[in-house]
């Protein structure tokens, strides 16, 4: 069982991603103008670049090999412990930003303030195509999904459910996300 | 990388990662001593230590279920919510009148049932059971705050009191039966069939559906297990404490799972581990917590030493041979 490898970048890229989404929507409502373009643009910026890198560059595309087939990878010559290393700094740095991003957002700042964030991350990244198995996914799909996922909360309010009806569906989310992504990978065995 | 490389154990430092359960009992003999200094006539009294038994019956009791889904090559991180779940629907259904036993295997079915959704998406879809289970975690929270609302259900059971509560010469009750249940296990995977199947497909799953052995179903009934036993650990509380709260359980998953990789069982490979290790590495944990409740460190500190101990077991079973990511 080889989880993260590529899958490690998005997983919490993902949560840079939500994160700004609902920072920007949170002074959306306070300053219209200024705030929301800047921290949006750089969302998007950030997966761009990202995808760039992955794409274009031989350390991105060793990361998808390191995530697809590891032995494979490493037969040819590519440095699991390099690549893994590089890829959790790189998480590291993006959850690091996404953090002074929220603290930047909000006016108080509380330790479980981010703990509900993880699930939103992953499941949006599962979604968006990438698997648990590694080596598969492209990155700018995750905007499309955490769209996606930033719905849920309004359609049950509107739907007239209690907040902890999200709780609810943000940990079913999370388990047919993984669910479809184990038949997905269970089929293309095949 | 992925071919679990056995090395050499020699050394001081390796004897001690190899054998998990005397490095454990010898922590628990330091930790009673260094207690007794750190707070004296408060950590090693009666008073104290039967109450330690008291609070420390159900994790161990769910300890047992969560090693023994380990060795199988299960993971059932929901372990945590499904007690506050089970605890939440014991506590509705009691508020409606039902009679106890009515409650209580109406609760036990519910918890089966939420087991038989685990193993539907882990075994029969093939998804990751880390992460799956990860998402049933939040999804029985919800369900739990979805039940109770904000009030916490009152519901005081005489009898489940008395029972859970019950100490004889200073001897928790319920814990020694919780022990006897330990031994019971621990029998049962070392001399059944069934036993000698659940360490086969930990061990090696490929292999152990090559001997002849229904993996799949294994799987499924190793999760019913997890599940029935956080569901009976739930009622166990609620006869404690007489209260259901929608924070009962939360995070019990970690303080479950730390001490008995600890105890030496593994996240990455199933067959190893004995129900002995998750005990003693249970206790050990809960007695850490114990020492630090007595001199009044904060509860993140707690947090923070579950953490560090999840960290060093999964380092230890990279050493003694366990699956290495890098």
């Amino acid at each position: 069982v080889n989880f993260f490898g590529l899958g490690v970048i998005p997983q919490v890229f993902g949560a840079q991603t939500t994160i700004s989404v609902n920072s920007g929507l949170y002074r959306f409502e306070l300053h219209r103008l200024l705030n929301l373009p800047i921290i949006w643009w750089l969302m998007v910026a950030l997966v761009g670049l990202t995808t760039l890198v992955i794409t274009q560059t031989r350390f991105g595309r060793h990361a998808v090999a390191a995530g697809g087939n590891p032995v494979a990878a490493r037969r040819q010559g590519i440095s699991l412990t390099r690549v893994r290393l590089a890829t959790f700094a790189f998480m590291g740095v993006c959850a690091g930003l996404a953090g002074v991003l929220y603290a930047g957002g909000s006016e108080l700042v509380g330790p479980g303030d981010t703990s509900g964030l993880m699930f939103p991350a992953i499941t949006a990244v599962i979604l968006s195509g990438f698997s648990l198995g590694g080596g598969q996914g492209f990155l700018p799909v995750v905007l499309v999904g955490t769209l996606l996922l930033s719905t849920i909360p309004t359609a049950l309010v509107t739907l007239g459910l209690s907040p902890s009806w999200q709780t609810f569906a943000q940990g079913a989310l999370l388990a047919l996300a993984v669910a479809f992504d184990g038949y997905r990978r269970r089929r293309a065995r095949r | 990388v992925n071919t679990p490389q056995l090395r050499r154990l020699s050394g001081l430092s390796n004897r001690v990662v190899a054998s998990p359960l005397r490095i454990l009992l010898v922590g628990v003999a330091v930790l009673l001593v260094v207690g007794s200094q750190l707070a004296p006539g408060r950590f090693l009294t009666l008073d104290n230590l039967t109450a330690f038994g008291v609070s420390v019956s159900v994790p161990v009791f769910i300890a047992i279920a969560a090693g023994t889904g380990l060795l199988g090559g299960v993971i059932d991180l929901s372990i945590g919510s499904m007690v506050g779940f089970s605890a939440a629907v014991f506590a509705v259904l009691m508020h409606h009148g039902l009679p106890a036993v009515t409650a209580g295997l109406l609760t036990i079915f519910c918890g089966l049932g939420v087991g038989a959704v685990n193993g539907t998406i882990c075994v029969i879809f093939g998804a990751n059971p880390l992460v799956a289970t990860l998402g049933s975690l939040t999804a029985l929270q919800g369900l739990t705050l979805i039940l109770l609302g904000n009030s916490s259900q009152v519901d005081f059971i005489p009898e489940l009191y008395n029972f859970t509560n019950y100490t004889w010469l200073g001897v928790p009750v319920l814990f020694t039966l919780i022990l006897v249940v330990a031994a019971l296990v621990a029998l049962a995977l070392t001399f059944t069939r069934y036993g000698r199947h659940v360490r086969a497909a930990g061990g090696d799953a490929i292999a152990a559906h090559r001997a002849g052995i229904h993996v799949s179903r294994l799987w499924f009934g190793l999760f019913l297990m997890t599940a029935l036993f956080a569901c009976i650990g739930g009622i166990i509380y609620i006869g404690q404490d007489g209260t259901a709260q929608a924070t009962l359980g939360v995070g019990l998953e970690l303080k479950v799972y730390a001490p008995i990789l600890l105890g030496g069982y593994s996240l990455t490979r199933g067959g190893v581990g004995n129900v002995l290790g998750a005990v003693a590495g249970v206790l050990a944990l809960q007695l850490v917590g114990n020492l630090l409740d007595i001199r009044a460190v904060s509860a993140y500190w707690q947090n923070i030493i579950t953490g560090v101990v999840v960290i060093a077991a999964v380092y230890a079973d990279g050493l003694r041979g366990g699956e290495r990511f890098a």
